[in-house]
């Protein structure tokens, strides 16, 4: 079996470095913690109030389970990309194990490679985080040494890595090689019910949360226990970015093919003869679309926070909170998110063949280079559009909430309304760069330099 | 004393086109085959032969009725019980070939046996191209072989499997005329040799040659021939 799947990584080794992004990611994070708590033990400084090992496993935990969470996603696109051949192995009477112990022996090659390079690039990142982390103030007792590199913490953290990707790819090319999707339909009705409640208690909650900017700081202050009138408020802010986000997960498969179908209309269609194609293809592809969005949405509505926070709620967030919360925020939902990132880069690689599936067809019936790029820009400024109205959208609800604060706090806002859109509009631009060049280059490359098309 | 091996008992089989409509590509068809028969499937393009063939083969499962492979229904196998049949008693011969592009000639030929953890003689694999008058290198990947070769080594891949029953579809369809004669010469030895052949085909030489003829028209089963000739096929085919 082990020579079968070399075999195969051999074969489909390009479309891993798809996946390698994430594993990369992964990589970085175990690496970071590893060094950290190796360098720790080694200095022999693992003990007492302020041992460091705590502050290095943070990451990690909050990654891995990160990891584990979107490595069904990956693994079920890498399956499909490779469909054919996977329905002929079990055609040739390979059975759901066989098939899931190959895709868990690709990726677990995958995860050690993306192991080995996020060891080394982890090195400086720790060193330099731990050392700023070490100015904070309730911080500075942690003890000062350097951290070193060594084979030992190298192995084991490509070990980690490799092992847990490939138990997790296993399991999940399990599911998909049975075909487990379906599921009871007692246990389906109960999740969807228990799904419906969390929703409820999420909108009510949000809806509550808002609604308390609009009374009087009195009231609040008694609601959460007396406390100055900046804490209070600066608790109620983070309490609402964070439901803000868990709201957007629910909502935005309701949502996405809504914003696709309005900008129709916004954009003059006419324009170019790709972009209706354009629309239809962003349309079908609604699950790429929100892994897309939500990040996106999540990253600029995060920085957009903490933007006004430093610049226009001085007063509640003094320098010194604004860092904590930042290094806080840094330790716990850092390695989650720069997992979620590559998960999204990842996914956009793994994925784009699929995205240009029909471009063949269209090459057929007389689009030329030029046209099926240009339909690749309709593409990709749709997807760079919601991601600034959806951003902007938040922020806007975000600003309200703000200005409230700013009132009651008596500080002068300095950002303007028209503030909520500089984030939106940098990470919808970048966003529609990268999807530009990873598609452009995937088409370039098939349809550019070829005479005829296969079919 | 032939055995029966397959029996077929008044499947159908329809597509959904949509939420509303669907279409009948099949129409209540049954039949057995047996131990040492060569049947042949004939019909018109679109008559739903490869559909028929897998039905009967365990790959898409009928709407309606019943499919006996060596008196098991497959469809009521576990998803690792349907992998062993298809390691062990049933061979696929496709006219696309279906090898598996990752793998050099003779990892293909041998992958049934590698699934299965069965020993691997590599001289009797060679002795058995040889036979087949296969002469490109076993180390070569699939994509750098001709059609015919591509043919010969999903033979290849069926025989070294010992499967007593083997379905083929269009199996000489994309091949030159030596290696066509050649690959219906092999199945009609295996046939003789206590196998089940059965196998689509547009070509009425061949189907003549068989054992018995199925003909297949609008997804019905109008006619089974016994010892076919080529007059009797052609003129079935017409009449309809
Ligand atoms: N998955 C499917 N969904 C809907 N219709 C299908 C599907 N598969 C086959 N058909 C239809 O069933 C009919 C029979 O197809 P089938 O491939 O069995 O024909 P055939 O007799 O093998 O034809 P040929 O000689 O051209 O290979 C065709 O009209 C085809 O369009
Ligand atoms: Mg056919």
């Amino acid at each position: 079996m082990v020579r079968l799947a070399m075999w195969q990584f051999r074969y489909t080794w390009m479309s891993w470095i798809g996946a390698l992004i994430i594993f990369l990611a992964s990589g970085f994070v175990i690496g970071f913690t590893i060094i950290g708590v190796d360098s720790t033990i080694k200095a022999k400084l693992n003990y007492g109030n302020f041992n460091p090992v705590g502050l290095f496993l943070t990451p990690a935990i909050f990654g891995l389970i990160t990891l584990t969470l979107l490595i069904n996603g990956i693994t079920r696109l890498v399956i499909n990309k490779f469909k054919n051949d996977y329905d002929l192995w079990s055609l040739l009477g390979a059975n759901s194990i066989q098939l899931s112990v190959m895709i868990s022996i690709q990726m677990g090659l995958t995860g050690m490679i993306g192991g080995l390079l996020g060891y080394f690039m982890a090195y400086p990142i720790v060193n330099i985080f731990y050392n700023w982390i070490r100015t904070n103030p309730g911080m500075t007792e942690f003890p000062e040494f350097n951290m070193r590199l060594h084979y030992e913490s190298l192995i084991l953290s490509v070990m980690i890595l490799s092992i847990l990707i490939g138990i997790t790819g296993f399991i999940s090319g399990e599911k998909v090689f049975l075909n487990m999707n379906k599921r009871h339909k007692i246990i389906n009705e109960l999740y969807l019910f228990s799904h419906f409640i969390w929703t409820i208690v999420i909108y009510g909650g949000l809806i509550y949360v808002y609604s308390l900017f609009f009374k009087s700081p009195r009231k609040i202050i008694k609601l959460l226990g007396d406390q100055t009138i900046e804490n209070t408020y600066l608790q109620i802010l983070l309490i609402l970015a964070i439901l803000m986000i868990i709201a957007m997960n629910e909502i935005e498969r309701v949502i996405l093919p809504m914003f696709v179908k309005v900008l129709q209309y916004w954009i003059p269609t006419k324009l170019m003869k790709t972009f209706q194609t354009a629309y239809w293809n962003v349309l079908e592809k609604k699950e790429f679309l929100r892994t897309l969005t939500l990040p996106s949405f999540i990253f600029s509505l995060v920085s957009s926070f903490f933007m006004y926070l430093a610049f226009d709620l001085a007063n509640i967030s003094n320098k010194r909170s604004l860092s904590e919360i930042f290094g806080t925020l840094l330790l716990f939902l850092g390695a989650p998110f720069l997992i979620i990132l590559a998960n999204t880069i990842s996914l956009t690689i793994i994925s784009s063949s699929e995205r240009s599936s029909n471009i063949s067809q269209l090459s057929i019936i007389g689009f030329s280079v030029k046209d099926l790029l240009f339909e690749k820009i309709g593409e990709a400024s749709i997807y760079g559009s919601i991601i600034f109205i959806q951003g902007t959208i938040g922020n806007a609800l975000l600003y309200v909430p703000i200005m409230q604060a700013s009132y009651y706090t008596h500080t002068q806002m300095k950002d303007g309304w028209l503030s909520i859109t500089w984030i939106p509009a940098t990470v919808g631009i970048l966003a529609f760069l990268f999807i530009f060049l990873v598609d452009g280059i995937y088409v370039y490359k098939n349809y550019a330099f070829k005479q005829t098309i296969d079919i | 004393m032939n055995e029966q091996v397959i029996k077929i008992n008044g499947i159908s089989k329809s597509f959904a086109l949509d939420k509303s409509k669907s279409v009948n590509i099949l129409k209540n068809i049954s039949f057995s085959a047996y131990s040492n028969e060569f049947i042949s499937i004939v019909g018109p393009s679109g008559s739903g032969k490869s559909t028929l063939l897998k039905c009967i083969s365990g790959l898409l499962k009928p709407t309606k009725g019943t499919i006996n492979i060596n008196s098991v229904d497959p469809y009521l196998l576990s998803p690792s019980k349907v992998a062993k049949m298809r390691r062990t008693e049933i061979g696929f011969i496709f006219q696309s070939y279906n090898l598996v592009p990752a793998l050099p000639v003779f990892e293909n030929i041998v992958l049934p046996l590698r699934l299965s953890g069965k020993k691997i003689s590599k001289t009797n694999i060679e002795k058995l191209l040889n036979s087949m008058n296969f002469s490109a290198d076993l180390e070569n990947f699939v994509n750098t072989l001709s059609g015919g070769e591509r043919q010969k080594v999903a033979i290849a891949r069926v025989l070294v499997t010992n499967a007593k029953i083997i379905f083929a579809d269009e199996p000489t369809g994309a091949v030159d005329e030596s290696s066509k004669r050649l690959i219906f010469k092999i199945l009609r030895k295996l046939a003789g040799s206590g196998v089940c052949v059965i196998m689509v085909t547009h070509d009425i030489d061949l189907a003549s040659k068989t054992d018995r003829s199925l003909i297949l028209k609008d997804g019905k089963l109008i006619k089974i021939l016994n010892r076919p000739n080529s007059a009797e096929l052609l003129e079935e085919m017409e009449k309809g």
